[in-house]
């Protein structure tokens, strides 16, 4: 920390009121107009060589006010002092002091101004506030010379405490209104179906049915004039799920779904953070309410974990089975089944069976790996061709949707490199990287990647790797599967994340 | 409440108009804004604002107390027992868990019977920020910079509601004479320019870039280091200076823009932190309002730099950052980010007095040498962020361990967006403020219809480049 440097200079404020400005639309003979224009013209220059002197008209009241405060103060033996450790004092026109009620009726009259700023008093200073907000012109650059601004560059060393600067462009609150109904109208007429789709996902309610109500219309009339065209673009660039005619096929409402409530601060010993809260600030914040949130597991209360997936999915199953068998917290149910996939429903409905599952086990979560059977054609498309991609990616956020509408938290375990098989390496990381960007759509799903913690040195498939000093089977000879060691191995390295994404501990020994 | 959402777009909708309704009526007016920073902080949680009120009748009651009293010792005795009334309610609501984890723990270590199963202490939203302000107040009540306000105004100063939640801290000295002369905001000279730019920047930084940021590489690399590539770790690290700088102060941005339509200045709190040349330099950039605070509340009674020796300093220096992490959240690896950047300043303290014994510049001013600081101090700034958002010492040196082995690995989290966003995030502290203050002028000089679409233009950008499935005005991420 350095010394305090010199006091701050009194920033440049417009005055408070401002000046009037010549009437317009009312013809005027020329000497008259002459001699108006000639009065403004002079109140314009002489405000500039205020505001070239260090004082503008604001400034000048707070030093007077501030100088009428320093006398009395100075007069009753009250006048400031310098802080111990060596701070300067700061100038009495720099920092002026609040005092009780301002004695400032004598001093605005002498400053020309009338008597206000009486607590329960009205202030005729100022017009009707009625007729201020209704005020729509502001040319500012017309009656306003811009304050000075001091131009910053960065690598310049900050200085002390300054209020925020001003822009040099004023609008009256009135005109403040009608921008912000314009902006706001006009942003929901062009953004109507995603608010929709962000509506009917939301949990019911009557703020779910207002929202509704009032996007439905607006919605239809955004599609109908082809408003949305843009956002669908944007939306479907940046690999958003909601396309043209979003309002489409809409979810139906979930019913029960509580409203998420403050995680509790101490959970058994864990110091758990809020979800989607940085440390820089460590109040909580209740996380919104459509991310489910897990309680802290205990006997009689214990956490159920779902397993999916297909064949590597059920390795992955096993390998939780066995890190939580005898666990009194926490019920592992393994549902993985081999051979499928999201690629083709017709030979299993994942998103059926999901949903059978949720019903009849109400995890807590669920835990989801699959994909390896994925590289068939989609309705046509090759595997990784961009048409494939925009069949597939709808799927999987279906996955994670189900789970988070019945309140289940997701861990989405991506895909290890492959040593054999009809899978090739550039494939999986094509999934991956679907899910993975699915993963940021949907708060609440976390993802967890495999590749690195199942490859060899560099970063290829291997069936072997060195634990604890010995050389041990992970993966199967045909190059897909793991073995009881890289199950084990992959299972307790999802513990970690499990802990940190849900706020759980969940007592697992090492 | 959270400010990027539809309550909140209501909620300030209806205060901005009554406000400059009720701007002429000064007593009407406080009682309205005190009414409304009270639902706002009650959006939360409704018990809190008890606490609210009494941090504020504290504050007041202090200020008066100590203002009212002759003989210095008095003065003291009652600026010591607001003190301890306000931080003891700090104390209590955000380190009782962290005082039982480690009592708890030391007792355990010792073989000593454990302490009986913990209460449930939910901390409160912003009592760090509020607590402060109104140790402010009283502090330069009691050092006779200020005299105290009626409690009307007091009232509205502690729970003006932008800057209730997450700051900036303001000081009495800035904002009570404002609300004292509160009838004189003149609702025909609202700065819309500069409010727009910071509301709608603020946004920019929290819903796009944060939040992007966050969910592509920092939290999947954080929650477990050893499953990515050094690559991926090391762009996590900054990813995540990124993200913390675009929440706060897109947060903050947010907050001084709404003050400014309302007609009150807040103080900067931000200034181009990653440009800095020297760890004292950032700390005059970063959350400026609270390193001040530290300052001029905790490093200069002290004695700053007055002491008898350069030990001296250094130990106050050391004693106010280890205060300012603990500030931060209850967890050692606070103090230790505190004590990182306590120790760094130390070191550049010395560095700079060895300089000038010898003649030279306390600081290179080449073109190269300037280059080398800025990208050095950043480097190291990054080093405290690990501690910062690591959950443990351990998290902490796993992530730093990460990166000495596995550059070789692939890294599929580190993307063009990615780096695209950590290029925007650090390059846009570098560009120069004549830039921002010239499209402040474009806008101010547009006609209201274009001023609308304008803004109407920059929100849709910001919508659909945030996080879908999570409008940023239905959901909040902070």
């Amino acid at each position: 920390m350095s010394p305090p440097p010199s006091p701050p200079q009194p920033p440049a404020d417009p005055p408070a009121v401002p000046p009037k400005t010549p009437s317009r639309g009312r013809r005027a003979g020329s000497d008259e107009r002459a001699r108006v224009r000639a009065e403004a013209l002079a109140r314009i220059d002489a405000r500039v060589k205020a505001r070239a002197a260090g004082s503008n008209g604001h400034a000048r009241e707070h030093a007077e006010l501030t100088n009428g405060k320093a006398q009395r103060a100075a007069a009753t033996n009250k006048a400031a002092r310098p802080a111990a450790g060596g701070a300067s004092a700061p100038a009495p026109g720099g920092r002026p002091k609040a005092g009780g009620r301002p004695k400032a009726a004598g001093q605005l009259k002498a400053l020309g101004r009338p008597e206000g700023d009486r607590q329960g008093g009205e202030d005729p200073s100022l017009t009707s506030p009625v007729g201020a907000l209704t005020a729509t012109r502001e040319r500012s650059d017309a009656t306003e010379p811009k304050p000075s601004r001091t131009r910053r560059e960065p690598g310049i060393a900050g200085g002390d405490r300054r209020l925020i600067q001003w822009s040099g462009h004023y609008a009256s609150a009135g005109r403040i209104i009608g921008v912000t109904v314009l902006c706001f109208s006009l942003w929901t007429l062009l953004d109507a179906n995603q608010l929709l789709h962000e509506a009917s996902i939301s949990s019911p309610g009557v703020r779910r049915t207002a929202a509704m109500t009032v996007l439905r219309p607006v919605a239809a009339v955004a599609n109908l004039l082809h408003f949305s065209g843009l956002v669908n673009w944007g939306d479907s660039e940046l690999g958003h799920t909601t396309g043209p005619g979003g309002n489409q096929n809409l979810p139906q409402p979930v019913t029960g779904i509580p409203t998420a409530q403050p995680p509790n601060h101490l959970m058994n010993g864990t110091n758990p953070l809020p979800h989607g809260w940085h440390k820089g600030i460590s109040e909580i914040v209740p996380p919104p309410p459509t991310i489910p949130v897990i309680p802290q597991p205990t006997p009689r209360d214990r956490l159920t974990i779902l397993d999916i997936g297909d064949s590597i999915g059920e390795d992955l199953g096993f390998g939780l089975g066995d890190i939580f068998t005898g666990d009194p917290y926490v019920n592992i149910r393994q549902e993985g089944v081999e051979s499928t996939g999201l690629s083709d429903p017709s030979y299993y409905d994942w998103p059926g069976h999901l949903q059978q599952y949720l019903e009849k086990y109400h995890p807590g979560a669920v835990v989801i790996m699959m994909g390896a059977n994925d590289d068939t054609d989609i309705e046509g498309a090759t595997p990784g061709s961009p048409a494939w991609v925009k069949l597939y990616t709808p799927r999987v956020a279906t996955l994670m949707e189900q789970c988070l509408a019945a309140r289940a938290r997701v861990i989405w375990v991506g895909l290890p490199p492959m040593g054999g098989g009809n899978i090739t390496n550039a494939f999986v990381k094509q999934v991956n990287s679907i899910y993975m960007a699915q993963t940021r759509l949907h708060p609440g799903v976390t993802f967890v990647p495999s590749w690195n913690l199942l490859a060899g040195p560099h970063g290829k498939f291997t069936e072997y790797l060195k634990i604890h000093g010995a050389e041990v089977q992970i993966r199967t000879s045909d190059g897909v599967h793991l073995d009881p060691a890289g199950w084990d191995l992959l299972a307790r390295a999802l513990v970690q994340p499990m802990q940190q994404a849900w706020h759980v501990n969940l007592h697992v020994l090492p | 409440m959270l400010f990027p959402t539809t309550d909140f777009a209501i909620f300030f909708g209806i205060v901005f108009i009554l406000n400059w309704l009720l701007a002429p009526f000064p007593r009407r007016w406080k009682v309205f804004i005190i009414a409304a920073s009270y639902v706002f902080y009650a959006w939360w949680d409704w018990r809190f604002i008890f606490l609210l009120a009494i941090s504020t009748v504290t504050t007041i009651a202090g200020g008066r107390l100590v203002h009212r009293s002759v003989s210095e010792r008095a003065r003291r005795f009652w600026l010591v027992a607001t003190l301890t009334a306000e931080l003891g309610l700090l104390a209590w609501f955000k380190y009782y868990g962290f005082v039982y984890q480690n009592v708890d723990s030391a007792l355990h270590r010792l073989g000593l019977a454990s302490l009986s199963a913990p209460m449930t202490v939910t901390l409160p939203v912003g009592i760090s920020f509020f607590t402060f302000m109104g140790l402010s107040y009283v502090f330069d009540i009691y050092r006779r910079r200020l005299e105290p306000s009626p409690w009307l105004d007091v009232a509205v100063f502690v729970c003006f509601f932008p800057h209730l939640v997450a700051g900036p801290i303001v000081r009495g000295s800035d904002l009570l004479p404002q609300i004292t002369s509160s009838s004189r905001r003149n609702p025909r000279h609202i700065d819309l320019p500069r409010a727009a730019y910071l509301i709608f920047g603020g946004l920019f930084k929290k819903v796009v870039l944060s939040s992007y940021i966050s969910s592509a590489i920092v939290d999947t690399v954080f929650a477990n280091p050893g499953l990515h590539s050094a690559p991926e770790v090391l762009f996590a690290v900054w990813g995540y200076a990124v993200q913390i700088y675009c929440d706060f102060s897109g947060y903050t941005d947010i907050a001084i823009g709404c003050a400014l339509l309302l007609g009150f200045r807040f103080p900067e709190n931000f200034n181009s932190p990653y440009t800095a040349r020297s760890l004292q330099d950032f700390w005059r950039r970063w959350h400026m309002t609270l390193s001040f605070w530290l300052r001029d509340y905790v490093y200069i009674p002290l004695g700053g730099n007055q002491g008898s020796s350069k030990w001296t300093m250094y130990r106050n220096i050391m004693i106010t950052m280890l205060l300012g992490g603990l500030w931060h959240g209850a967890g050692w690896t606070f103090v230790a980010w505190g004590a990182l950047h306590g120790a760094g300043q130390c070191t550049g303290h010395w560095r700079r007095g060895r300089r000038v014994a010898r003649g030279l510049p306390a600081q290179s001013d080449g073109r190269l040498a300037v280059a080398w600081q800025r990208f050095a101090t950043f480097q190291y700034v990054c080093l405290g962020w690990v501690f910062f958002r690591a959950t443990s010492f351990s998290n902490a040196f796993a992530v730093l361990g990460r990166l000495t082995s596995g550059w070789a690995l692939p890294s599929p989290l580190v993307t063009f967006p990615v780096l695209l966003t950590i290029l925007v995030g650090i390059g846009t502290q570098y560009v120069p403020q004549g830039v921002s203050a010239r499209a402040q002028d474009v806008f101010g000089r547009l006609r209201p219809a274009l001023q609308g679409i304008t803004l109407a233009g920059i929100l849709l950008v910001i919508t659909t480049m945030g996080p879908p499935g999570v409008a940023p005005f239905i959901y909040f991420r902070f």
